[in-house]
């Protein structure tokens, strides 16, 4: 998509550099012009197209992005829907009482419910860093929605999603969509990092409404055990007894590791 | 425990490795007493399925005996013989209540990898790959058994595990290759390739109410044993004709047999690795060499040229990625029904086993060679470079 997806500032400090860069790259008479050139051309054309493949690429989006409190805070917008062989009752049920979630999603530790409308949350993030918030639900309709955003003053990471739940056309179960927005910590370079480590937190979250729907229509979460000799030293084959000696908890060990 | 371990292309070797064990409530462990080396496995060997990680235990037909099960599984007992489908399915989703059981949505843990290259995910595989899941597989000791109570077939009676083993895979996929091609009275059907996936799918026609089956290969020794019929009556059965294609035009020689009009349906038991003497097998070998293509076509072709209009092409063989030259114009000109697919090997199961027990087929005539488990590695490469005589390979743990 060719769209303008980077600001007016920018756009005038590239031209402005890109030139000079060109100018004082034309000025050598050796060998080390070059380079100037090279990246004196690269911000000319930064400039003049007014679009980045690599803003592109990451999810920047300088002039569209939403929820913007501060001028290097970017948002990841996660948004994904999986059908479900289930009922949207027994779907709303289990996701409403919140102690559920950390059985199927991969990064939630823990969750506390302090009353109706309020609760807390515990979270592992990239590089074991823990995040927590507190969340507040903002709307609420049985078998159909749950709204909630983060409360600030509680929270190390902010935060706003929609679940809902509609009836899939021809009974043939419900179709659940989740829609959601966070703001990595470190701002732009937070939000750039996010997508490019291996566990997106986009792509988890989407494996996790995938494993959802194997807990909810299978009931348990399918998992390989990759019984090799390479990965008995490496603690990964270690780590799979451990979870699997332990019932009720759901996690998946083969899908984490990259190819 | 003992497995067979892929530690590359053409490098299969016995490996010491941990025992498997539960990991859900619905797994059991099934100590395996036979197993089969399968042309499938053969394009693991051959390097042509991405995913496979070193180490990685194959291995898809196998059966044996429950040691261990989950505390969500209510059908088994420990010390059951079991027949396990090749494919794992959970039983709830969408496709498995629409018997639609290699589709499961559930059963493959890396769905994501299947997801980017195909859009969807199919099930889960015993030992194929991480793609379809990085299971471990049943060429070993033991072996875990996930949703083992929706897929593992008892066998109550005293048969043999050589008659009930290829239940597993490949007498179901010939089945569903002869069924797919929605055989009617009196119909000949064209089968190319004579491994054992063909031999299964000669048969099935047959029992579907073929009246003429053309088997096609160019290994004497397979068309040998196309020709012999029924099994368990070694008579020529005249309702076989074989067509080695070194010798003979296939396209001509179908042609005239069917006075011009061609076969109703043709199965293509082969797959992507495909091979001939044509200039266009040329041509794959190159592309593919090249990376230019993953799969070659030659016998989809063929087949698109020779079966009648409106007929069907059935494809029990195994493609994997992008072919080059798809004879589209054929397809569309003569209006061409494919049908393909993993086979839904639970649909087949109890069905199958009452032919068995009918003796209307023996399964067992196909093997060729029977080794230990240890000497899997040698049993690969006498699978692999000696086709004519070595047909099919069970392993005993």
């Amino acid at each position: 998509m060719k769209s303008t997806n980077i600001g007016a500032l920018e756009q005038i400090l590239s031209l402005g550099i890109g030139s000079g860069l060109i100018v004082h790259g034309l000025g050598q008479k050796t060998r080390r012009g070059i380079l100037p050139l090279l990246f004196g051309s690269g911000l000319l054309i930064h400039g003049l197209t007014s679009h980045s493949r690599l803003y592109e690429a990451i999810g920047i989006d300088e002039l569209h992005g939403s929820h913007i409190r501060h001028p290097l805070n970017r948002t990841v917008h996660f948004r994904g829907s999986i059908t479900i062989n289930r009922s949207q009752e027994d779907l709303y049920s289990f996701w409403r009482d919140f102690k559920n979630l950390p059985r199927f999603m991969q990064n939630i530790v823990a969750v506390q419910e302090l009353d109706e409308r309020h609760s807390r949350w515990q979270a592992r993030g990239p590089f074991n860093k823990n995040f927590y918030w507190e969340a507040e639900i903002l709307e609420e309709r049985q078998n159909e929605l749950i709204k909630w955003r983060t409360i600030e003053i509680h929270s190390n990471l902010e935060h706003e999603g929609v679940l809902s739940l509609r009836r899939a056309v021809g009974n043939r179960g419900t179709i659940l969509s989740l829609d959601c927005r966070w703001t990595p910590p470190g701002g732009i370079f937070g939000a750039a990092m996010a997508k490019l480590l291996p566990d997106d937190p986009a792509r988890q979250l989407s494996e996790d409404l995938r494993r959802f729907r194997q807990l909810m229509e299978a009931g348990e979460i399918s998992r390989n055990q990759r019984a090799s000799v390479d990965l008995d030293h490496s603690g990964l084959a270690r780590k799979a007894r451990e979870v699997g000696n332990k019932p009720g908890i759901v996690e998946s060990v083969g899908t984490e590791q990259p190819l | 425990m003992r497995a067979v371990c892929w530690n590359g292309t053409h490098d299969v070797r016995i490996e010491r490795v941990p025992d498997p064990e539960i990991l859900n409530p619905r797994d059991a462990i099934v100590r395996v007493t036979l197993t089969a080396i399968c042309g499938s496995d053969l394009h693991l060997y051959d390097g042509y399925i991405p995913t496979m990680k070193a180490g990685d235990i194959l291995g898809h037909e196998f059966m044996g005996e429950i040691v261990e099960i989950g505390a969500g599984v209510q059908n088994l007992r420990k010390g059951d013989r079991v027949v396990v489908p090749f494919n794992i399915a959970c039983g709830r989703c969408y496709f498995c209540t629409g018997k639609m059981w290699s589709c499961c949505d559930n059963s493959n843990p890396n769905a994501w990898m299947a997801e980017t290259a195909y859009g969807h995910s199919p099930a889960g595989l015993f030992g194929y790959s991480h793609m379809l899941g990085g299971y471990a597989g049943g060429q070993a000791e033991y072996v875990r058994v996930p949703f083992a109570d929706t897929g593992p077939l008892k066998i109550h009676n005293g048969m043999r595990d050589e008659e009930v083993l290829f239940l597993s895979d490949i007498f179901p996929t010939g089945y569903q290759a002869a069924e797919n091609c929605g055989i009617r009275e009196g119909d000949t059907i064209a089968v190319w390739g004579c491994g054992p996936v063909g031999q299964f799918a000669i048969r099935s026609a047959l029992m579907l109410g073929a009246e003429r089956v053309f088997a096609i290969d160019h290994f004497p020794q397979r068309l040998d044993l196309a020709r012999q019929g029924h099994p368990g009556q070694f008579h020529e059965d005249d309702r076989i004709e074989t067509i080695n294609f070194d010798e003979d035009e296939v396209y001509d020689h179908l042609m005239s047999a069917t006075g011009g009009r061609g076969p109703d349906a043709c199965i293509d038991a082969v797959g992507l690795e495909s091979h001939g003497t044509t200039v266009d097998a040329l041509f794959d070998r190159i592309k593919v060499a090249s990376l230019l293509a993953t799969d070659r076509i030659h016998v989809l072709r063929q087949a698109a040229r020779t079966v009648r209009k409106n007929g069907t092409i059935s494809i029990p063989g195994v493609y994997g990625g992008f072919a080059d030259k798809f004879p589209i114009g054929a397809i569309f000109g003569k209006g061409i029904t494919i049908r393909c697919g993993q086979t839904h090997v639970h649909n087949y199961m109890q069905p199958l086993l009452e032919r068995i027990e009918k003796e209307e087929i023996h399964p067992s005539f196909i093997i060729s060679h029977r080794y230990n488990l240890d000497e899997a590695p040698d049993a690969y490469k006498n699978f692999r470079y000696h086709q004519n005589e070595c047909r099919k390979v069970v392993l005993c743990p």
